[in-house]
């Protein structure tokens, strides 16, 4: 136990090198060669000398990241203005009045919208490297930073996971503002308050935490802020990065936050009163607290009909325990309990595993990893390759594996349909924690037949209401039971039904909406509508 | 005391699931042939007559484990052992509990597996399960609970579609007079499963809303009481009194009865997974209920707790391994020993007297 902690003891930063300076000099020459020699010379870093004012009085040093920033923005709006226009005025009145150039540049020239006046120098290459313009002064220690952030990014495109028939089709992006207007537009009130921070000490990463002022619970609100302050990485390259360091439990299967790439599904929860994640440079925003129920939950589910969607989610919680169970039931049932499988049924299974030389464990282990290694294949293949692998596995593996007498027909039909069930979970990372599990339940069902599912299963369900993610049961509303929210679990409720929000993530603003049952009101049934649900 | 909370609906669960337990295996009165309804029924209302006089026990002394009841009760030097023997005795049920699922699972689905392995494997999930404790244990009933009634639902459908039950069987109502329902009463019915309600007594100090506590547990009693009556009934008149009292898993005989058409048929599974669902609440309450009371009564720190689980474990699986050669000696000890010389004295004499000497201790402090 010691040695593990100190083996895992955190090192102390040490940062190499010169000591550092902590302000701007009052020199521009100084100030370019310390920027310049700090950044090692780097080719995207421009720096760039020149003279202003009537008689080119104002000496004046601009620095900005190639690649980062709008050039037209930067030629139009800073050197021109500064270098062209205003040399034709004279500045003589004002000179006197504001007794320095910084003061008469900062009100009169620089014609930017965002503008910030900076003075330390680690703020310089912070702001100089995510994109801002550094306008330097001679004899001033202050520096301008002008907002002119313009790169290449990939535009709003329908999300690649989680995709709908209905529904809208704009998905996150890698861009954080991008991101946070994708949920400004739908949800244009106040209270949607989004505040962000850089995480990472190197790669300042901007991470955002959007929630719904009033809906979303403080404490949790309170409990995610905490969690994310504790953080101390050197970089977040993905919001899996701010995922697994804020994550409930690290040794589950089950995933305690949910991640999505769809603004809508976001927007929803944050209505809700969840709490989103935004992290620069990623697609997929988290959303916490993450429940069960949550990953059998699809934006679809909420776009078509309540009947409808009752049915899909019920075919998703069934392909749950299909995907699940069925390898280690038909392992129990064949090894261990002949005797509960109807007699016609039975023959026809044992014809078909006469000819198999191994136990139906083996059997299933075999095919299941097969499965497991043509699933990986076919994820990482360049598209061109793709449909060879699905050949390859479809005809030869399936087909050709029964035909040399190798696994029986049966299995294939298993694994196969185990396969197909385990990608109908809405969420990709819940899909892979049942695969992780299907295994251990093939394990218990070769050793102890039923006997060992069942307790897998009791074990699976401890282990599950055991859980919490940011302080809330992760299996409720079933356990604990909230009646009130059993009206979007396995049923989904007509919309009119959906009037309160979940108990346990929000507390306190819990009416949702006081809409009555849709009825003609032109016919007698007029008589019979329902009053309105009082709002609290 | 820890913060963990359980809430009505909660406890309801538990108790349903701890009184349905192992009864479907051995407590369904079968012995009394056509009249074991009569027995149960009255069994219960001798249950609920107990369960009454422990919730009185709790009421006065509300918050406290019945471990700590009984040492404030009885002082330090006479309660401590008494408090001592009670987690033993709780330890006990359980390791007869799960020596009984030892031998269902030998007789009917594992045949060749030995009884260790099967065994520790229970017990590794019943550790388990009292390391996260009652809470999670109460979640955990709360999920099962409608899949459970869903296939006892199904079990009693289905036979009662078949036209399998025959009236005949249970006629004529006391045949054999009261004197045979009376020594199925007394003790064993009374105190198999009714009276091993005294294990709530531990747990009620976690419920969350302490006033409808005892209407709770009088209702889960009551209701689970009238299942088990209905099951012993159905099990009667479909197997005939004799072969219900010579069976060994008569439930599982019961339902292989059930053949529709050839289609529906060989339904055991729904009654193994009823049994050991049933079973595992069973088995992981008494377990915890001895844990947390030993935990408290030899002050055993809440971070070593995992390793007390283990230790507890061990036990677990020794005693109920060298409690008996075989199926047969265990029953017949379980059903003719055990309630006479351990649930007689630990469910009603000394409750008795602790209620007697409290209310003595009441009267005295009042002058």
């Amino acid at each position: 136990m010691f040695k593990w902690k100190k083996l895992f003891q955190k090192k102390e930063h040490s940062e190499q090198g010169k000591e550092s300076v902590p302000y701007l000099y009052n020199a521009l020459q100084k100030n370019m060669d310390y920027i310049k020699q700090t950044l090692g010379g780097s080719t995207d870093v421009v720096f760039r000398n020149f003279h202003a004012g009537e008689d080119g009085s104002i000496k004046l040093g601009l620095i900005f990241t190639d690649g980062l920033v709008k050039d037209d923005f930067i030629h139009d709006y800073i050197l021109k203005t500064l270098m062209s226009e205003i040399r034709e005025t004279t500045f003589k009145h004002s000179v006197t009045k504001h007794n320095s150039n910084f003061d008469l540049l900062r009100k009169y020239a620089l014609t930017n919208a965002e503008m910030e006046v900076i003075e330390e120098m680690d703020k310089v290459f912070n702001h100089l490297l995510s994109g801002k313009t550094i306008l330097l002064l001679d004899d001033c220690s202050k520096a301008f930073s002008i907002d002119s952030r313009g790169w290449e990014a990939r535009k709003v495109e329908e999300p690649s996971s989680q995709a709908v028939v209905r529904g809208p089709k704009e998905g996150f992006t890698e861009t954080l503002r991008t991101n946070t207007a994708l949920l400004r537009r739908r949800i244009k009130d106040p209270n949607l308050w989004i505040k962000s921070k850089p995480i990472g000490t190197k790669t300042q990463t901007d991470v955002a935490v959007a929630y719904m002022n009033g809906i979303a619970s403080d404490e949790i609100v309170k409990e995610v802020y905490k969690r994310l302050n504790k953080i101390d990485v050197d970089s977040i390259l993905d919001s899996g990065y701010i995922e697994e360091l804020i994550q409930d439990e690290t040794y589950s299967p089950f995933p305690t936050v949910y991640n999505t790439e769809r603004p809508d599904s976001i927007a929803a929860g944050l209505l809700e009163g969840r709490i989103a994640i935004i992290v620069d440079g990623s697609p997929f925003v988290l959303l916490v607290p993450a429940l069960f129920i949550q990953f059998f939950q699809s934006a679809e589910d909420y776009y078509q009909r309540a009947d409808f969607a009752t049915l899909v989610r019920i075919i998703r919680y069934l392909s749950f325990f299909l995907a699940l169970l069925t390898p280690s039931a038909y392992i129990a049932l064949t090894t261990y309990h002949q005797e509960m499988i109807p007699t016609s049924l039975l023959i026809s299974l044992s014809s078909q595993r006469e000819g198999v030389p191994f136990p139906a464990f083996v059997e299933a282990l075999i095919m299941e990893l097969t499965f497991e290694i043509l699933r990986e294949a076919g994820v990482r293949l360049p598209k061109a390759v793709g449909s060879a692998i699905s050949i390859v596995g479809a005809l030869v593996l399936g087909q050709a594996a029964v035909e040399a007498g190798l696994v029986s027909s049966a299995m294939v039909i298993v694994v196969s349909l185990t396969a197909i069930s385990s990608f109908v979970s809405p969420s990709f990372n819940f899909a892979i924690s049942i695969r992780m599990l299907r295994f251990g339940f093939m394990v218990l069902a070769a050793t102890f037949g039923l006997y060992g599912i069942l307790l897998g299963v009791i074990a699976m369900v401890l282990h599950l209401t055991s859980l919490r993610s940011f302080g809330v049961p992760y299996m409720s509303p079933m356990a604990p039971y909230v009646k009130s929210d059993q009206k979007d679990v396995i049923l989904r409720f007509p919309r009119w039904g959906l009037f309160s929000r979940p108990r346990l993530i929000n507390q306190t603003n819990i009416i949702r909406e006081d809409t009555s049952k849709p009825e003609p009101t032109s016919t007698k049934r007029k008589f019979f509508k329902r009053k309105g649900r009082k709002k609290k | 005391m820890t913060n963990e909370k359980i809430n009505r609906y909660q406890l309801f669960t538990l108790i349903i699931f701890f009184e349905l337990g192992s009864t479907f295996l051995v407590g369904l009165s079968l012995n009394a042939g056509r009249d074991s309804w009569i027995v149960l029924l009255l069994s219960l209302l001798g249950g609920i007559g107990l369960l009454l006089g422990y919730l009185k026990l709790y009421s006065w002394y509300p918050d406290l484990l019945f471990t700590k009841a009984v040492i404030k009760v009885l002082g330090r030097v006479v309660g401590y052992p008494i408090a001592l023997l009670y987690c033993i005795y709780f330890l006990y049920m359980g390791a007869r509990v799960l020596r009984d699922f030892g031998d269902l699972l030998a007789i009917t689905i594992l045949h060749g597996t030995p009884l260790f392995v099967t065994i520790t494997l229970f017990t590794i999930i019943i550790g388990f399960g009292a390391y996260l404790g009652i809470e999670v244990i109460a979640r955990t009933g709360e999920i099962f609970l409608p899949w459970a009634l869903l296939m006892g639902g199904l079990f009693i459908f289905f036979v009662y579609m078949m036209g399998l039950p025959q009236l005949h069987n249970i006629q004529p109502i006391l045949n054999d007079g009261w004197s045979n329902i009376w020594n199925n009463v007394f003790p064993a019915g009374i105190t198999f499963p009714f009276g091993e309600m005294i294990v709530f007594s531990m747990l009620y100090p976690y419920v969350t809303n302490q006033k409808k506590l005892s209407t709770t547990s009088l209702f889960g009693l009551f209701i689970s009481g009238l299942i088990i009556t209905l099951i012993s009934v159905t099990i009667v008149t479909v197997l005939g009194p004799s072969w219900a009292k010579s069976s060994a898993v008569p439930v599982l005989d019961t339902i292989s009865m059930v053949n529709l058409q050839d289609f529906i048929q060989r339904l055991d599974p729904i009654v193994i997974i009823l049994l050991v669902m049933a079973g595992f609440f069973k088995i992981a309450l008494l377990f915890y209920v001895s844990f947390i009371g030993l935990k408290d009564l030899l002050s055993i720190p809440n971070n070593r707790r995992g390793a007390f689980v283990i230790v507890l474990s061990l036990l677990l699986i020794t005693v109920s391994l060298v409690m008996s050669k075989n199926y047969i000696e265990h029953t017949e000890v379980g059903l003719k020993i055990v309630p006479l010389y351990i649930h007689v004295p630990m469910q009603i004499i000394v409750p008795f007297f602790l209620i007697s000497i409290a209310i003595v201790r009441k009267k005295l402090a009042k002058n």
